[in-house]
């Protein structure tokens, strides 16, 4: 910084750190399993704008998706921290009513 | 009658369904498809009535994910228990005789691929681990594990960088291949990779960085993995384009085949045993003339299938992944000539082929 | 981790808007100081930024162009752009080119570790004092003691939660602690030898009335070489006002002898009084020349305002008078700064090294963050001053389960979410978080309620501190390390 004189730690280590002098390594925890084509989107929509290529019918890639935590935020991550949530759905289109929503565990976690 | 079953009873009856309804198939040579569903299934097809003959829940929770196979010993390797295990399955005996434990103490290990080796004798883990403290997580160091088999011991780790998803060793056994965005090949003797074959960094002019989906371990009958990828075009930027890349794990030499300009999407495919055709799937099926390398016939499906194989005589495609069935295709007319029910969703679970009594 | 917030409104990529709650500015010795108010950051300002930042400061919100314009020629442009560039980078100005700034929240992603355990070892007192907040306790007469099992349970839970901390510390806390000395002699070198078989170093320390140190426990105190604290508040005149047997008999003759005999003969550790300020007692001058006569390293003064039904609670009037008196005290550990000398008044000395260092909480204290309270019963608080406060359920227990992490975490983010809502644009509030929850508790019934009624007091105190910083600074820099920085607590690890 030219302007800004650092006086106390703090300041000198938001000095350091806008100046770039300090870089950390980012490392992926999981394999990212990117789809074929480089603009998949998700649900809502294909990479053409259109629903003819999205897995046909949803319900037939629900656990194509949450298995390998592929879109964790809008699933349980079954893969941690809810492994039970589709145990009383074996297959989606017959069962998906038997997916329930999860909660934070309260009294199990201490 | 009682009117409540003790839960003996009722454990009994549900071993007693699972028996009796498959009763016992002696196989003769010939192939054996080898899948897997929700809710922790492996299941045994005889590839000659293309029925279930054996149907083996496996022990403990979550749901299979991959499958090795050791077609000489007639044995599945299947990752499951939330990716935190190798189930060993005997697929003859119709039951699971083993498990590997892969985390251990406060290290939380996911198997994210596996393999044997042609002789039978080792099972190859590529495996993601975690260091579970109160406070932070620590993201360790990825590695192959190597394990000897059939006692499941562990006899060495060698470190392989992250985003592997499918590993095969080569036919001769000498050589491993980690596919991730590139393919490393470890030298199993010297214990570390040697070299990388490029897919990512292929770097053909005028494409981008290939982007590639390798789930699905199907090279069976030719040991050659093929894999769909999708690329930019830096010609036509609005016309991405589409194709395979076939990996000869003997050789480990590439090819790579531009099909067509994206406008639908594929999973992945599969190449016949006579290296003449490929076959590609999602919610089509298509098949392509690899010495012309074009596109011959794609017809539609009645839903979305993640996954095809191909029979040893190369006249049945077995097209699976996502729903409770898989569909016997006739190669020649690409028609869906049987569908073969499973209890529950396959989801991105192997479909393998294995052939008996070569 | 950062929450990123994105400004949707449509601000032109050239129109510069100053955040004005992120800023402070002070000028000391005639050089123009700015303090970051999100990171507690302190810096001092050349011409060039001084003219922006005041430029900015006078029109709210202004274009790029116009500031070239105004200032160009005085500064030059490339200047101006560094500046702008430097500023935004601060997190002071918004210049709608970055995407988003980081939010005042803090995501709490600990699963409860611990470095510091209070124990209540005896909830009973041989003393009446009449502010006590142990009052709530049922009696202090009868009251228990803690048992073996307990404090063996809850050394044991402190160690298996220290996650990656290589410290820890035990605190003997009461009632009166040595009314159970018995049990602080056991428990103390099994501390010791659990930690060691962990690679753990375990610290202990102790608040006493001082009734109980006989030779005996000031031997053992020395020997494991506790940190210790002594309640008192004064001359005698003033201590005996409040500080009183249960009989109503005062008890500064008693304890006087037993803490000149600890300060003789244990001087590895400064050792600290703790003054009780209350209704009638306010003369801190006066008090902390006594105790540091006597011998005390450190004074430091807690002033009770909590409840304003009470007799003993503060009245405006009265505080004002404390804190001027502060700021005398202030002046003094100044002037004796700058002679390179060391008065102990720890109420100023606590805000010059979080000034130094830098500290920005979003949470007033440790407390649920590494530190929890046992009582006696091995029932588990957020700290020592919830214990025995009525109304106020334990969190669990060290004999059944250890404490439910995740209420603990509901509360701190309750407590991060109202306080940063209701203290968002005031700039101490890294530094003070919104103050003590149990003292909020008391005065509005609720916790989370920031601790309104003394804001100007403490943004007063705080601007003293701030500028007794800055004089250091400029005329002996090296005090902080030499007398600060070795006895400062270590919060990124709490």
């Amino acid at each position: 910084m030219k302007h800004f004189d650092p006086v106390n730690e703090k300041a000198k280590k938001m000095a350091s750190s806008l100046s770039g002098d300090e870089t950390f390594d980012v490392v992926g925890l999981q394999q990212p399993l990117g789809c074929a084509a480089t603009f998949d989107p998700g649900w809502e929509v294909d990479p053409f704008g259109g629903v003819n290529n999205l897995c046909q019918p949803m319900e037939s890639d629900l656990y194509g998706c949450s298995d390998p935590c592929w879109w964790p935020a809008q699933l349980p991550d079954t893969l941690n921290t809810y492994p039970s949530w589709s145990d009383q759905c074996a297959a989606v289109i017959q069962d998906w009513r038997k997916l329930d929503t999860v909660f934070p565990e309260i009294d199990t976690d201490r | 009658m009682n009117r409540s079953l003790s839960p003996l009873v009722v454990v009994s009856i549900l071993l007693a369904s699972t028996f009796f309804s498959f009763p016992r198939v002696e196989a003769a040579g010939g192939d054996w498809i080898i899948a897997a569903s929700h809710p922790n299934i492996v299941y045994v097809i005889d590839g000659t009535t293309d029925d279930v003959i054996r149907r083996i829940p496996l022990s403990g929770p979550g749901y299979p994910y991959q499958i090795a196979i050791d077609p000489p010993r007639k044995r599945a390797y299947v990752i499951t228990n939330k990716w935190e295990s190798i189930a060993i399955v005997d697929l003859d005996a119709g039951r699971e005789v083993g498990t590997i434990e892969l985390s251990h103490g406060a290290e939380r290990v996911k198997a994210m691929a596996l393999a044997v080796h042609p002789s039978g004798e080792r099972l190859y883990v590529y495996e993601v681990p975690t260091l579970l403290g109160l406070d932070r997580l620590e993201v360790r160091p990825t590695r192959l594990e190597e394990f000897g088999l059939p006692t499941g011991k562990s006899l060495r780790t060698i470190p392989v960088p992250r985003q592997v998803t499918i590993l095969a060793v080569a036919p001769a056994g000498e050589k491993l291949y980690a596919f991730a965005q590139d393919a490393y090949v470890v030298d199993l003797q010297r214990g570390r990779i040697t070299e990388t074959i490029p897919l990512k960094h292929v770097g053909i002019t005028g494409l981008g960085e290939p982007d590639i989906l390798s789930v699905w371990p199907n090279y069976e009958q030719t040991q050659i993995l093929s894999l769909v990828y999708s690329v930019e075009n830096r010609i036509k930027p609005d016309a991405p384009l589409l194709g395979i890349v076939n990996v000869d794990l003997a050789t480990g030499s590439t090819e790579w085949i531009e099909l067509e300009t994206v406008h639908r999407i594929i999973f992945s495919s599969v190449i016949s045993p006579s290296k003449k055709k490929a076959y590609l799937v999602y919610t089509t099926l298509s098949r392509v003339d690899l010495e012309k390398k074009r596109l011959e016939r794609i017809v539609d499906l009645d839903h979305t299938y993640y996954v095809v194989n191909i029979s040893s005589d190369g006249k049945k495609l077995y097209i699976g992944g996502a729903q409770p069935d898989i569909a016997v295709v006739d190669a020649e007319s690409l028609k869906v000539i049987k569908k073969i029910k499973l209890r529950g969703d396959q989801s991105i679970a192997s479909l393998r082929v294995m052939t008996i009594g070569r | 981790m950062r929450i990123v917030t994105v400004r949707m409104d449509a601000m032109s990529e050239n129109v510069m808007r100053l955040r004005s709650e992120n800023i402070h500015q002070v000028v000391v010795g005639g050089r123009a100081y700015l303090l970051v108010v999100p990171h507690t950051a302190l810096f001092q300002l050349d011409d060039v930024s001084s003219a922006v930042l005041d430029y900015v400061k006078r029109h709210g919100a202004v274009r790029r162009e116009q500031i070239f314009r105004d200032l160009a020629s005085a500064h030059g442009l490339e200047a101006l752009q560094d500046v702008l560039g430097e500023l935004a980078s601060l997190g002071v100005i918004d210049t709608g080119q970055q995407n988003g700034h980081a939010a005042d929240a803090l995501p709490l992603g600990d699963r409860g570790t611990l470095t510091t355990l209070v124990l209540n070892v005896s909830n009973r007192c041989n003393m009446g004092c009449h502010y006590c907040y142990g009052g709530g306790f049922q009696d202090l007469q009868s009251g228990q003691k803690m048992s073996w099992p307990v404090a063996k349970r809850s050394v044991d839970f402190l160690l298996q939660r220290s996650g990656s901390h290589r410290k820890v510390t035990l605190v003997f806390f009461g009632g009166e602690p040595l009314l159970n000395f018995e049990l602080i002699k056991r428990i103390v070198p099994y501390a010791r030898n659990q930690a060691a078989e962990r690679g753990l170093l375990v610290d202990f320390t102790i608040t006493t009335n001082g009734t109980g140190l006989t030779g005996e426990v000031i031997d053992f105190l020395k020997r494991h070489r506790f940190g210790v604290t002594v309640s008192l508040d004064g001359p005698k005149e003033i201590h005996d006002r409040r500080r009183v047997f249960k009989n109503g008999r005062g008890t500064y003759e008693v304890i006087l002898p037993r803490i000149r005999a600890l300060l003789n003969e244990y001087r590895d550790r400064p050792i600290g009084a703790r003054v009780t300020l209350t209704r009638g007692v306010t003369a801190v001058g006066e008090i902390f020349a006594h105790l540091i006569d006597l011998g005390f390293a450190e004074v430091g003064f807690s002033p009770v305002t909590s409840g304003p039904s009470q007799s003993y609670t503060l009245t405006e009037a009265e505080l004002e008078h404390i804190f001027a008196e502060f700021q005398e005290l202030a002046e003094q550990f100044l002037e004796k700064a700058l002679n390179d000398e060391y008065l102990g008044f720890s109420n100023v000395s606590q805000i010059i090294t979080d000034f130094a260092r830098g500290t920005s909480k979003t949470l007033p204290c440790g407390a649920g963050l590494g530190l929890l309270d046992v009582d006696h019963n091995g029932d588990i608080y957020l700290c020592h001053r919830f214990a025995g406060t009525p109304g106020v359920a334990p969190l669990g227990n060290v004999g059944n389960g250890g404490p439910h992490f995740v209420r603990i975490r509901t509360f701190l983010n309750a407590a991060q979410t109202t306080r940063q809502t209701a203290c968002h644009q005031c700039w101490i509030r890294r530094m003070c978080a919104g103050g003590c929850y149990h003292e909020a508790l008391s005065r509005y019934g609720d916790p989370f309620h920031p601790n309104l009624h003394y804001c100007d007091l403490l943004r007063q105190w705080m601007e003293t501190g701030l500028r007794i910083y800055l004089e250091i600074m400029q005329k002996n820099p090296d005090f902080i390390s030499k007398y600060l920085e070795p006895r400062r607590v270590d919060y990124e690890t709490l």
